[in-house]
């Protein structure tokens, strides 16, 4: 009897990994995996299929301007990631620690382009330097601070602060939403704001209890005109550090129109890509 | 010995980015490339995935999978839901294109994955009904319902051919279980 079942948590882990599940075999799952914890993780399956995916690949190379892209987004995404990781809650203090994190990242994270380009800048920087030494040399003067000066090129992203009340100054579609508890509403647990034409928003939230970013993920999910209810648009997973209050930027993953209603759920570490939404914390009805 | 990628990247090391770019973006490039037809929604795909690459590299355990297939597998979640999203259809005509010999130009495009040469070699290996049902599976993104109208297979088969196919590459590329 158990092997049996075994061989249909199997056959639901393959199924899974290949073609998806649909809401009764997620639900039978579920139920196995209460049986068979240690299948619960294993991912083995997934990495087989990875690596099928890739064994007959013919590698095309990344597109030059596609590069380029990922290397600004690399720079935001490091920014705001840290920042989003570090923040605590009480209001004031916390808004100034993200700040502080943010200007850490900064100089952590300056992403050079590409490095063919820095050995270029090199060249050029001694291109100038011969410039200004023959410039020098002719008028008789010595003023070679030039080349220090243009070396100097401070880099600088704005914080997650910074972004949410820039995007509260300039957004003029700008909506919000009340964060409830789905258990009862009449406890508000924050708000949501977003630009449709931007695409941006951020969530704050006020006494969201802490996670355990090791095991599980906070993600939130936007129902709009575009998606099915029964596939959200995935917005991106959040740790909170302390209960109190936090400032999340979504990170949806597809253009949002006329969202209808904003939910967050807990999952399972790395988020999930369609949720079981078993475990509903938080969600923002959008008032037409 | 030299540090994973992944792991510098999860340690803060601003040249790691750049490396991850030159090494795993042909490879992130082309799985995208074949899953989505559409060169926007390819590209915006790659960008998403480098995201989830990042958000993800603490995760990476070199004990139990090459890193090649690790991205590969961060890459597969997220091309496979835009392609279920999208609803997208494919023709009968196309699956000549769908499925291609394991074994072309292997030798030219495996020098990033020791689990996708074996794979190769193992997908080789099954019965052709179940190398063609993981093909269309794999490659293509399709649900099992499609592959039934594509080959004539009744869907059962065709899950039963994914399953067996499946694990027994799993158990040749012996691959360990990790939690991800």
């Amino acid at each position: 009897m158990t092997d049996n079942k075994k061989e249909r948590m199997l056959d639901l882990l393959t199924d899974e990994v290949l073609f998806g599940l649909d809401e009764k075999e997620r639900n039978e799952l579920r139920e196995l995996e209460n049986l068979f914890p240690e299948l619960r993780n294993d991912n083995s399956l997934e990495l087989t299929a990875s690596a099928i995916g890739f064994s007959n690949l013919p590698i095309e190379p990344l597109p030059d301007h596609l590069e380029k892209r990922i290397l600004m987004e690399a720079d935001n995404f490091f920014a705001g990631e840290k920042a989003a990781k570090v923040l605590p809650s009480e209001t004031q203090t916390s808004l100034a620690e993200v700040s502080a994190a943010d200007e850490e990242i900064q100089k952590t994270f300056v992403f050079e382009s590409k490095r063919p380009w820095t050995q270029w800048l090199g060249w050029a920087f001694a291109g100038l330097a011969c410039l200004a030494l023959a410039f020098s040399m002719w008028t008789n003067l010595q003023k070679p601070t030039v080349v220090e000066r243009v070396v100097e090129v401070p880099v600088k992203s704005p914080s997650i602060t910074d972004q949410y009340n820039n995007l509260l100054a300039s957004a003029k579609d700008l909506q919000k939403a009340t964060w409830i508890n789905p258990k009862n509403d009449k406890e508000t647990l924050g708000e949501v704001v977003w630009s449709e034409a931007e695409q941006k928003g951020f969530m704050k939230f006020k006494g969201l209890a802490a996670n355990d970013a090791a095991k599980e993920d906070y993600q939130l999910w936007i129902f709009d005109e575009t998606q099915d209810e029964k596939t959200p648009i995935d917005g991106g997973i959040f740790d909170v550090a302390n209960n109190g209050e936090v400032l999340i930027p979504i990170d949806a993953r597809l253009k949002f129109k006329n969202p209808k209603l904003f939910a967050v759920t807990k999952e399972k570490e790395g988020g999930v890509v369609v949720s079981d939404r078993q475990r509903l914390v938080a969600i923002a009805k959008v008032s037409v | 010995l030299t540090k994973a990628i992944l792991q510098r990247i999860a340690e803060g090391d601003k040249a790691a980015v750049q490396d991850c770019l030159t090494t795993y973006g042909g490879l992130v490039w082309s799985l995208a490339r074949r899953m989505l037809p559409n060169i926007n929604e390819a590209e915006d795909a790659v960008q998403e995935i480098f995201i989830d690459i990042w958000k993800n590299a603490e995760r990476f355990d070199e004990k139990q999978a090459s890193e090649a297939t690790f991205v590969a597998m961060i890459s597969r979640r997220r091309l496979i839901d835009r392609v279920r999203k999208s609803q997208r259809q494919v023709s009968a005509a196309s699956l000549d294109d769908i499925l291609v010999e394991p074994s072309v130009n292997l030798h030219q495009h495996m020098q990033i994955g020791v689990e996708a040469r074996q794979a190769a070699k193992e997908l080789s290996n099954l019965r052709p009904e179940q190398r063609q049902v993981l093909q269309l599976s794999i490659y293509q993104g399709l649900s099992h319902q499609e592959i039934s109208s594509l080959t004539g297979m009744p869907v059962g088969t065709v899950k039963t051919h994914a399953r067996r196919g499946l694990l027994q590459i799993r158990e040749n590329l012996g691959l360990k279980e990790v939690s991800a």
